[in-house]
């Protein structure tokens, strides 16, 4: 075969090329840590690549919504436990209020103490979080509970009964709020009935209250349990959650991550098959009959 | 008989044939790198024997030397079919992979920037705004979130619309190619018939001519034949595009969408492009760009009827109902709605009026990311556009595949031509020396007569003088 100068230059050209283009390329995942820069880089892994990365955000976002239940339950949980501990101490109050031997002035000053829990207790009620009235069912701009005359006879409930979820996956929305009518209302009756009682004067009807003020505890506490039961269910969730994103996580990284070590060592091969393209291209191309000619 | 003349004649034949020779090594070398060029040879033979008749009346032939006969381009038009064969397809897979690899970096996935985390976010955004429906700070994240999606989304529409227009500029720049490379071929037609009739070899024009019927075979695909007169005939399909001096030109006309066609210019009939150029990048402009045009086209109005659906039926913080998310139809319109824009306290969010709180309207909105919305309800959005990712990535993989396939092909036959065509420094210096030599030699024999003429003249006759 006839070897023209021309296909040794032509030669040396395409294949010093070659070498530099997966030179270039192996530079560009090595800079980028990026195995897929663009689709075509591999077809099956984009896709893969592109669900996962949403997946992952979507995760996040469970997770962030998660945490918002979380401080919901939270608050819930907060205003719930000082109501039940209003009631056990009104309750021992009417225990003591059941007595007859109580001098006027002592029972005056257990209604005034009575008088105390109720405003506590409609503060506990409008309890907010992040701006939002959590007992007033889904008019969470509203005050819930507003008293009917001072001292009051009555509490007006606003809210509605309405259901506030959260999502906290792909799946499931879980409901955060505890309609404030159905928790506060046997308590607001429990109460009032307590003072109106102690100022009657009468022990008996102090007594009669005990069995209110069970009823509205057994109310609380249920609300309690049903919002600590959904928190511990947000626990599991955050767990099941942040483990799959972490095995999402290692999944992308498999697909579109550069192996830095396999990289490196193949960018050193390319490297040296590069210079040793140049040298023979070097040693090849000069080299003619004219060069040893006089 | 041989004449005192004849010894000179022959050398000095022999000296106009070396230097002949030398002269087309001197071509050789000058042309080594010439474009498709090919190596020249002088061919050599001897001239008429002269008759003589022996003293014995025996009858025999004397030599007379030495004579180029002709000067041969060394070119096989069997190479040059194959490799022209070849050049079609090269020419289109080049195209259609120019095109994809554009489209590629017009979506800029995977990153940060692409459409696919947009989306992300303008789902998270909704998911955001379950969590506190009453913030106008989520309302107001929300409403810009949404509106760099739907900017986005217009922004690659247009920027992929562009790609189409640039494609068809460039269908109108190759038609006008094709006809300058047919005007080119015509003309070369007339020189080389006018000099072949004269007996020559147009050596250079054939190189010339060879050269751009191998440009022309990059364009399109072609057929041609070399008439008696050393004339090449072109056919694009089984329409004459160049006979011997004459070109029947190409034309373009417009078609529905607006873009190019490519037409005889005589009759205004169609051109039968089946390879080439011509067809990569009508391909890319007419069928590769337009299917991610339209998938495109599909998910964003998947994103308005079905987010819209949901938003039209819900309340406002201000109890405003019955509005848009989205206005437009498809890619290049989609666009929040601008009373949304002015007041996001009229995203709707709750079921019913007077509902702050109810956060059931964003609910059912947000969860249409992991809905079964597209591709008649098999795919969520963002499947959708993973699938069309890998769908891009597939066409594109193949058509640089199919291109660097192409090109190791008609590089492989191009290097076979090489063998046969071009020019080696070493063998034209070889073949220097040796012409040289020839020449050397003549001179000598020339020498060699003058001084036996000198004996003969000056030298004989003396005798007794």
């Amino acid at each position: 075969m006839r070897v023209t100068n021309r296909m040794l230059t032509e030669t040396t050209l395409t294949n010093l090329n070659s070498n530099r283009e997966r030179l270039d390329r192996l530079q560009d995942q090595l800079t980028s840590s990026q195995r897929i820069s663009n689709p075509s880089d591999d077809p099956i892994g984009i896709s893969s690549a592109l669900e996962f990365r949403s997946t992952i955000s979507e995760i996040d976002q469970y997770l962030r919504n998660v945490d918002a239940a979380n401080s919901w339950l939270g608050a819930t949980d907060t205003a719930l436990g000082a109501v039940n501990d209003t009631l056990h101490r009104a309750r021992e109050l009417a225990v003591q209020g059941a007595n007859d031997t109580l001098s006027a002035d002592d029972r005056q000053s257990i209604v005034t103490e009575v008088s105390n829990l109720i405003e506590a207790t409609i503060g506990r009620a409008n309890s907010t979080y992040a701006g939002q009235y959590i007992f007033a069912g889904v008019k969470v701009g509203t005050t819930p509970f507003s008293p009917v005359g001072n001292p009051p006879t009555a509490i007006t409930y606003n809210g509605d009964g309405g259901a506030i979820a959260r999502q906290i996956n792909n799946q499931a929305t879980m409901v955060v709020n505890s309609t404030g009518n159905t928790v506060f209302g046997p308590v607001f009756t429990a109460l009032i009935g307590l003072r109106d009682a102690l100022t009657s004067g009468s022990a008996g009807a102090v007594a009669a209250t005990i069995l209110d003020i069970d009823g509205a505890l057994n109310s609380v506490i249920s609300a309690r349990a049903q919002a600590g039961a959904r928190m511990n269910r947000l626990v599991g969730e955050q767990n099941r959650l942040e483990s799959l994103k972490l095995d999402l996580a290692g999944l992308l990284s498999k697909i579109q991550d550069v192996d830095i070590t396999s990289a490196i060592s193949e960018f050193a091969l390319q490297q040296s098959v590069y210079e040793a393209a140049l040298a023979a291209g070097a040693k090849a191309i000069t080299p003619s009959l004219l060069d040893y000619l006089k | 008989m041989s004449s005192w003349t004849t010894g000179l004649d022959i050398a000095y034949r022999a000296l106009q044939a070396e230097q002949q020779a030398i002269d087309v090594v001197n071509h050789n070398i000058a042309n080594a790198n010439t474009p498709g060029y090919s190596r020249q040879v002088a061919n050599m033979a001897t001239t008429q024997p002269a008759a003589v008749i022996s003293l014995t009346g025996e009858i025999g032939q004397m030599g007379t030397g030495v004579r180029v006969t002709h000067i041969e381009r060394q070119r096989s038009s069997f190479t040059d079919l194959q490799i022209r064969d070849e050049n079609y397809s090269l020419g289109q897979w080049e195209k259609t992979r120019d095109a994809l690899q554009q489209v590629e970096v017009v979506f800029n996935e995977p990153s940060d920037a692409g459409l696919n985390s947009l989306m992300s976010r303008f789902w998270q955004s909704w998911q955001d705004l379950t969590n506190s429906p009453q913030d106008a700070g989520a309302r107001r994240a929300l409403v810009e979130q949404a509106d760099s999606l739907a900017v986005s989304v217009n922004r690659v529409y247009s920027q992929l619309t562009s790609i189409q227009n640039d494609t068809d500029n460039q269908i109108k720049l190759k038609t006008d190619s094709v006809n300058q490379i047919a005007q080119q071929v015509a003309s070369l037609n007339v020189k080389i018939s006018q000099a072949e009739q004269m007996g020559l070899r147009a050596n250079d024009l054939r190189d010339q001519r060879d050269l751009l019927i191998d440009d022309l075979s990059r364009v399109v695909r072609l057929s041609y034949y070399e008439t008696a007169d050393g004339a090449v005939n072109i056919f694009l399909g089984s329409h004459t595009l160049v006979v011997k001096d004459r070109v029947d030109a190409l034309a373009n006309g417009i078609d529905v969408n607006g873009f190019a066609t490519v037409t005889w210019d005589s009759d205004g009939s169609p051109v039968s492009i089946t390879d080439g150029e011509l067809y990569g990048l009508q391909q890319a402009r007419d069928v590769d760009v337009p299917a991610v045009m339209n998938d495109l086209d599909a998910l964003a109005s998947g994103l308005i009827t079905r987010i819209n659906a949901l938003h039209t039926a819900g309340f406002g913080l201000d109890n405003t109902t019955n509005l848009n998310f989205f206005n437009g139809t498809g890619a290049s319109t989609i666009a929040v709605n601008p009373t949304l824009k002015s007041n996001p306290e009229k995203v709707a969010t709750a079921s019913a009026a007077n509902s702050i709180g109810d956060n059931s309207v964003a609910l059912g909105i947000s969860g249409l990311q992991t809905t079964l919305t597209m591709s008649g309800n098999t795919s969520t959005f963002g499947q959708f556009f993973a699938s069309m990712m890998s769908r891009l990535g597939v066409d594109s993989q193949r058509a640089d595949m199919m291109a660097n396939n192409q090109k190791l092909l008609v590089d492989h036959l191009k290097r076979q031509r090489e063998t046969l065509s071009g020019v080696s420094l070493d063998e034209e210096t070889t073949k220097l020396i040796e012409y040289q030599r020839a020449y050397e030699a003549a001179a000598r024999v020339i020498n060699v007569v003058d001084e036996m003429l000198d004996l003969l003249i000056n030298r004989v006759g003396l005798v007794g003088r």
